[in-house]
């Protein structure tokens, strides 16, 4: 089996994303089994893993350039080195093991985007505050933030290539597709949802499974009955130095999409980096 | 009448800047009156001196004369400090963790909790800019939750301090304590560092 996490993070002066890559890196080294915990760092500035303290948590780093930001997923498939591959966002955490479910996406599938995400209290979220472009334009509700996806797939590379073109374009297929409401950017998950309807493929690459379960920390999904600009301005983000996360008084276990890059800070990162040098 | 005037060797020879000294005014229970320079209040009983900032910053509204009162037993001016400082807005105001100097770039800070690993004690501390004539308003406990290292569910030891108890003095606790804990509090200052001695 050749199976690996494939995280892809830009240089950016506000947000330190090769630090949540890097703790993602470490908690799915802490988590996951052997042989599927493997982890391809795409990056700019290559040398900058150097500074880690552990920077073997990557076994590859690939240095590309080309794309700034987020648009660099929609690369994923010409970016990883592994045959079957998930590529996730770098603010995420993964709090127990999953690999059963690996086995699962590649003996029956070439190509699973999730469609649902979770409160932090567990509820499916309905809420499309975040979401109008989806809702309003009957576009698949893609969360691009779990990709899974085997190299050698002609559906895969179809539907990567015209989220590629999608993004590269965006006021023609915005004009056309998303006239009911446009969004102010299309992201990856807008130009994937775009790729899936016009191929038709939304209920072949996305389908109702238990996994991935990701938690979605954007506030104004919480089911709250009040607004909210951060999550944490209402619930604690709780990290132990066992590797149990608690949000609030809620104990969790599902991948967490955490959203505010700040949560990930050094002494986090330091409870990570113990964890997995008593590990390995 | 012509007014006569001054020899000019003689008056350039004047001091310029004359210095203003300041004074405020009070009723007998101590509540202020008024700020004003020395020569408007010759003939007024209730007053004492007071340094420039201060009284600039009451004159010029910087500070409410409102915010100051005379202790009458030591006839000095303190300054009434309302307890809570800190909003109470969000999670982290009700339940604030005190970050780890380590973690922190907090400079400054308003109290410092010192834990003493040999000696299993943890020992509270004010800044010193708490400690000059300042009167507390209000209640002024302080409860400190001494839980699992980042898990405020797991209550370990719960301590009261008053205000009074750390502003000149520091209080210290003997507790057993797990190796690694941390700690929680109603954030009433701004600022709050633990530390490892």
């Amino acid at each position: 089996m050749n199976f690996g996490y494939l995280i892809v993070v830009a240089s950016n002066e506000e947000i330190d994303y090769l630090k949540l890559a890097y703790a993602l890196a470490l908690s799915i080294k802490n988590t996951q089994k052997p042989g599927y915990d493997k982890v391809a760092l795409v990056i700019d500035k290559p040398h900058l893993v150097d500074n880690l303290k552990s920077p073997w948590v990557f076994d590859h780093v690939i240095e590309w350039s080309e794309e700034t930001h987020w648009d660099g997923r929609s690369w994923m498939d010409q970016l990883s080195p592994f045959e079957n591959t998930v590529c996730l966002d770098a603010d995420m955490l993964f709090l127990r093991d999953h690999s059963h479910w690996i086995d699962y996406f590649i003996e029956n599938c070439e190509l699973y985007i999730p469609s649902t995400a979770f409160t932090y209290r567990g509820e499916t979220i309905t809420n499309d505050f975040y979401r109008k472009t989806f809702t309003k334009n009957s576009l698949p509700n893609l969360y691009s933030m779990f990709t899974f996806f085997k190299q050698e797939s002609e559906l895969a590379t179809e539907f990567f290539n015209l989220g590629r073109y999608i993004i590269k374009n965006p006021s023609e297929f915005s004009n056309l597709y998303l006239a009911k409401h446009k969004p102010k950017v299309v992201g990856t998950d807008e130009a994937f949802a775009l790729s899936a309807k016009i191929l038709d493929i939304g209920d072949v690459i996305s389908y109702d499974l238990a996994f991935p379960n990701v938690v979605h920390m954007k506030p104004m999904i919480q089911n709250w009955s009040w607004a909210a600009d951060k999550v944490t301005e209402h619930a604690g983000f709780y990290y132990n130095t066992q590797g149990n996360l608690k949000i609030g008084n809620y104990q969790q276990h599902n991948i967490v999409h955490y959203v505010e890059k700040d949560l990930v800070n050094d002494e986090i990162v330091s409870i990570l980096e113990e964890i997995a040098w008593n590990k390995h | 009448m012509e007014q006569a005037l001054m020899d000019f060797d003689e008056w350039i020879k004047l001091p310029v800047n004359q210095t203003i000294e300041y004074f405020a005014t009070f009723k007998d229970d101590g509540a202020l009156i008024g700020v004003y320079p020395s020569h408007a209040v010759a003939d007024t009983a209730n007053k004492i001196k007071i340094d420039d900032e201060t009284a600039i910053s009451i004159t010029t509204g910087v500070e409410n004369l409102f915010s100051y009162r005379i202790d009458i037993p030591t006839k000095k001016l303190v300054k009434l400090n309302k307890f809570s400082t800190h909003s109470l807005i969000k999670i982290d105001d009700i339940l604030h963790r005190v970050i780890d100097k380590k973690w922190s770039n907090i400079q400054d800070p308003d109290i410092v909790i010192s834990h003493d690993a040999k000696n299993s004690t943890l020992t509270f501390s004010m800044s010193s800019k708490y400690s000059n004539n300042i009167i507390w308003d209000g209640e002024t406990e302080m409860i400190f939750l001494v839980t699992a290292y980042n898990d405020p569910n797991v209550l370990i030891h719960m301590l009261s301090i008053r205000a009074g108890d750390i502003t000149e003095n520091t209080k210290s606790f003997a507790l057993d304590l797990p190796t690694r804990f941390s700690v929680y509090t109603r954030r009433i200052f701004d600022k709050y560092i633990f530390e490892t001695t």
